[in-house]
C-alpha cells in the first residue's frame, strides 16, 4: 500500500515536471520563432523604406531604370535579401538576382503585408509587401537560419526534457518517501497500538497541519479504546471476584456441613448436589467470562509453535479413551506433519469440546474421526462424527451462547457454552469454525477448524 | 509451622485459618497488604496463603515486593479472578501454587502440605498403597505382585492418587496435574480414566473401589 502511493506520487510529481517544462519550453520556442521573424521584418521594413525613397513617385520608370538604382545605391542589400518591383499594373520591373527563375508571388491585400511562402530551390522564406505610389515592393528573407535555430532549440530542449522527467522522477520518489514520512510512523505505531499495548500514542508533531490533526484523531480513539479495553478487563476481574467469593463460602460452608452429617443420608446428598451445581455455576462464570474477554478483545494469546504430530498426539489419546468408554470408535485419519502456531492448551480445550460433543452424539460401534490437515493457508482441523447431523436452520447457530439443541449438546451434561468456547479460541487464533452436515456418509455432522498460519493481526503488520 | 494468610474476605478468611489450625499449623490472618507487610517484618512464616484482590493493592504487586526482596518460602495464590492469565502471572512472579476460588478446604490443605513438603525436601521414588506400588525411576507398576501396563495419562493420575492417598483430589486439582490444563474440561474426561484405573485395579471381592467417588469434588483412593 504504501509503497504504491509513494510510487504514484513520485510519477505524479515527474509528470506535473516534465508537462511544465515542456509547456515552457515550447512557448519559449514560439516567442524565439516570432522575434526571430518580427526582426527579419523590421530590417525588410527598413530596407522597404530606403528602396521607396530610392525608387521615388514616378511611374515612368523602366525595369532598366530601376535595376541600375538598386545597383547603385542598394547593391549590397540586393544581394542580402530578395527583392521584387513590379508595377500596379502588375508588370514585374525588377528582380533580384539571387532570385534566379524564382518568382515572388503577388499579395491581394492592398496593405503592407508579411507572410510567409516557399520559393522554389530556396525554401520558405519571409516576404514583407509595402504598396508605395505606383510600386509593390516585395522583399524577402529565407528562414533557414531561423529554423536552424529553432532545430538547435528544440534539440536542446529535447535533452532538457527527457533530464527533467528524469529528475522529476527522482525528485518525486524523494518528496513522496519525505511526505509519507509521518503517514509511515502513524501506520507503524498505529500497527504497534494492540491488545498488549495500548499505552503507546502516536508522536504530534508541533506543526499544526493536516497530518496532526490526523493523529490527534487516532490518539483519542486510542485513548477511547484503552477506556473501553481497561472497562472490559475491570469488569471481568470484578465480576469474577464479586461471584466466586459468595460461591467460595458457600462451597466452603457446605463442605463443612458435609462432614457433620455423614450419617443423614438425605442432608448428604442434598450437599453433594449443591457443591456439584456450585462446581457447574463457575465453570459458567468462566466460560462467561472467558468468552466476553476473548470477544472483546482483551485476552491476548502467546502463540508458539509447535510440531504438529507431538502436538496432537496426547489428546488423540484422551480422545481415544473418551470414545472407548462409550463404545465409540475414535480415529485420527490424518495427522499432517509441520509447524502449528497456537496456544497449545486452548486448542486442547477446543479439540476436547468438538469429540466430546462428536462422541456425545454418536451411537455405540459408530465412528468419530479428527483430521490434521496442512493447507496452503495453515492448519485445517477436522472433526466429524456419525450422528443424527443438524437441522439446516441449525447449523449456523450452535457456536453462539447457550444454545443448546438435542442433537449437538452431548448427553445433556454441556451449559450450551462449550462450543461458543470453540468458536472464541478459534478466533483468538484468528481462525473460523463452522459446521455442516455430512454428504459423504448417510448423516453425521462435521465440525471444521481453519487456524491461519499467522494470525491476521501479525500477517498484516509483515 | 506458621502460616499467614492474606486475605480481606473476612469469612473465607476465618474458614481457612480455622482449618489450619485444625490440622496443628499456626495460622495468622493478614486483611491487607499493608498488614501483610507488617507481619512478614514481624515474625517469619513457613508459608503465605495469598489473595490477589486486596482492598489496598493488588496481591500480586505483593508478591513481586517479597520475591525481591529474598523472601523465598512458600506462596499459595489463592483467587477469584479468572485463572488463565493470572494464573501463569502468579507463578511466574515466584509463586509455587495457584488455587482458584471457589475451592474446597480439603484441597487447600493439600496444597498446602504439599508445599511445605516440597519445602522440606522430602523425595521419595517408590509409592506403596493398598497393594499398589509405583516405582517413579522405573515407571514400573505392580498391583498385587502383579505387573500393570499403563499409558502415560493413567500413570500420572495414579501417581497423583498415591502421592495423596487417602485425601480427596478435586477435579480442578487432577486436571492441573495431570493434564496441565488451566481450567475444568466439560468433558468427563477425568471419569473415563478414572474408570479405567479401577478397572487394572479391582477392589478385593466384595471390597469397595479403591477409587472412591466424592461426588461434587472429586475423587479419593481410600
Amino acid at each position: 500500500m504504501k509503497g504504491s502511493l509513494t510510487t504514484r506520487l513520485a510519477w505524479q510529481f515527474a509528470t506535473l515536471l516534465t508537462l511544465t517544462t515542456v509547456v515552457v519550453l515550447a512557448a519559449g520556442g514560439w516567442m524565439l520563432w516570432r522575434q526571430s521573424v518580427r526582426s527579419l521584418e523590421l530590417l525588410h521594413e527598413v530596407e522597404g523604406a530606403e528602396l521607396t525613397e530610392l525608387l521615388g513617385k514616378d511611374s515612368r520608370l523602366s525595369g532598366a531604370d530601376i535595376h541600375r538604382l538598386i545597383h547603385n545605391d542598394a547593391g549590397s542589400d540586393a544581394s542580402l535579401y530578395f527583392i521584387q518591383v513590379h508595377h500596379t499594373d502588375g508588370t514585374v520591373l525588377y528582380r533580384s538576382a539571387n532570385m534566379a527563375d524564382a518568382i515572388l508571388p503577388m499579395s491581394l491585400a492592398d496593405e503592407r503585408d508579411h507572410r510567409t511562402t516557399t520559393l522554389p530551390g530556396v525554401g520558405d522564406v519571409r516576404v514583407s509587401e509595402f504598396h508605395q505610389g505606383p510600386w509593390h515592393l516585395q522583399i524577402a528573407s529565407p528562414l533557414s537560419q531561423i529554423s536552424r535555430l529553432l532545430r538547435d532549440y528544440a534539440e536542446v530542449s529535447g535533452s532538457l526534457v527527457f533530464g527533467v522527467a528524469l529528475a522529476g522522477v527522482v525528485l518525486g520518489y524523494a518528496f513522496g518517501r519525505v511526505t509519507l514520512r509521518p503517514v509511515r510512523e502513524i501506520e507503524s505505531t498505529a500497527r504497534r497500538i494492540d491488545a498488549h499495548n495500548l499505552r503507546e500514542r502516536i508522536r504530534v508533531s508541533p506543526a499544526r497541519d493536516e497530518l496532526s490533526g490526523l493523529a490527534t484523531l487516532l490518539n483519542q480513539m486510542f485513548d477511547r479504546l484503552e477506556g473501553s479495553f481497561e472497562q472490559v478487563k475491570r469488569f471481568t476481574a470484578d465480576a469474577s471476584h464479586e461471584l466466586k467469593t459468595p460461591l467460595a463460602l458457600i462451597r466452603l460452608n457446605a463442605e463443612r456441613l458435609r462432614a457433620r452429617v455423614t450419617n443423614d443420608q438425605e442432608a448428604a446428598a442434598g450437599l453433594d448436589d449443591l457443591m456439584e451445581e456450585i462446581a457447574r455455576m463457575n465453570r459458567i462464570i468462566e466460560s462467561l467470562l472467558f468468552i466476553a474477554k476473548a470477544e472483546s478483545g482483551v485476552l491476548s494469546l502467546t502463540l508458539s509453535e509447535h510440531e504438529v504430530p507431538a502436538l496432537l498426539g496426547p489428546f488423540a489419546e484422551d480422545a481415544r479413551v473418551l470414545a472407548e468408554d462409550r463404545g465409540v470408535r475414535f480415529e485420527f485419519v490424518r495427522d499432517d506433519a509441520g509447524l502449528m502456531r497456537v496456544e497449545p492448551a486452548l486448542l486442547r480445550q477446543l479439540l476436547l469440546n468438538l469429540v466430546g460433543n462428536a462422541v456425545g452424539v454418536s451411537a455405540p460401534g459408530s465412528r468419530v474421526t479428527l483430521e490434521s490437515m496442512r493447507v496452503a493457508a495453515g492448519w485445517r482441523l477436522v472433526v466429524a462424527d456419525e450422528g443424527p447431523g443438524l437441522p439446516p436452520e441449525h447449523v449456523e447457530k450452535i457456536f453462539e451462547r447457550f444454545v443448546r439443541y438435542e442433537h449437538a449438546g452431548a448427553s445433556g451434561g454441556g451449559n450450551g457454552l462449550g462450543l461458543a468456547i470453540c468458536r472464541s479460541i478459534a478466533e483468538l487464533h484468528g481462525g473460523r469454525i463452522r459446521a455442516e452436515n455430512r454428504e459423504d456418509v448417510r448423516r453425521g455432522l462435521r465440525v471444521i477448524v481453519d487456524l491461519p498460519k499467522r494470525p491476521q493481526a501479525e500477517a498484516a503488520g509483515g | 509451622m506458621k502460616i499467614l494468610i492474606v486475605e480481606d474476605e473476612r469469612k473465607v478468611a476465618q474458614f481457612v485459618e480455622r482449618a489450619l489450625a485444625e490440622q496443628s499449623y499456626t495460622p495468622r490472618v493478614a486483611a491487607s497488604c499493608a498488614a501483610a507487610r507488617d507481619a512478614l517484618a514481624e515474625s517469619p512464616y513457613d508459608a503465605v496463603v495469598l489473595d490477589l484482590g486486596l482492598p489496598d493493592g493488588d496481591g500480586l504487586d505483593l508478591l513481586r515486593q517479597w520475591r525481591a526482596g529474598g523472601f523465598n518460602e512458600p506462596v499459595l495464590i489463592l483467587s477469584a479472578r479468572d485463572a488463565v492469565a493470572d494464573r501463569i502471572n502468579g507463578l511466574n512472579l515466584g509463586a509455587d501454587d495457584y488455587l482458584a476460588k471457589p475451592f474446597s478446604i480439603d484441597e487447600l490443605l493439600a496444597r498446602v502440605r504439599s508445599l511445605l513438603r516440597r519445602k522440606a525436601g522430602s523425595k521419595t521414588t517408590r509409592l506403596e498403597h493398598r497393594g499398589i506400588t509405583v516405582d517413579l525411576l522405573t515407571r514400573a507398576v505392580t498391583y498385587l505382585g502383579a505387573p500393570v501396563e499403563l499409558t502415560s495419562r493413567e500413570f500420572a493420575l495414579l501417581e497423583l492418587f498415591l502421592q495423596n492417598a487417602g485425601r480427596v483430589l478435586t477435579r480442578t486439582l487432577i486436571s492441573e496435574r495431570v493434564w496441565e490444563a488451566s481450567y475444568d474440561m466439560e468433558t468427563n474426561l477425568i471419569d473415563v480414566y478414572v474408570r479405567k484405573l479401577r478397572q487394572k485395579f479391582p477392589a478385593p471381592a466384595g471390597g469397595e473401589s479403591l477409587f472412591k467417588t466424592v461426588r461434587g469434588t472429586g475423587y479419593q483412593l481410600a
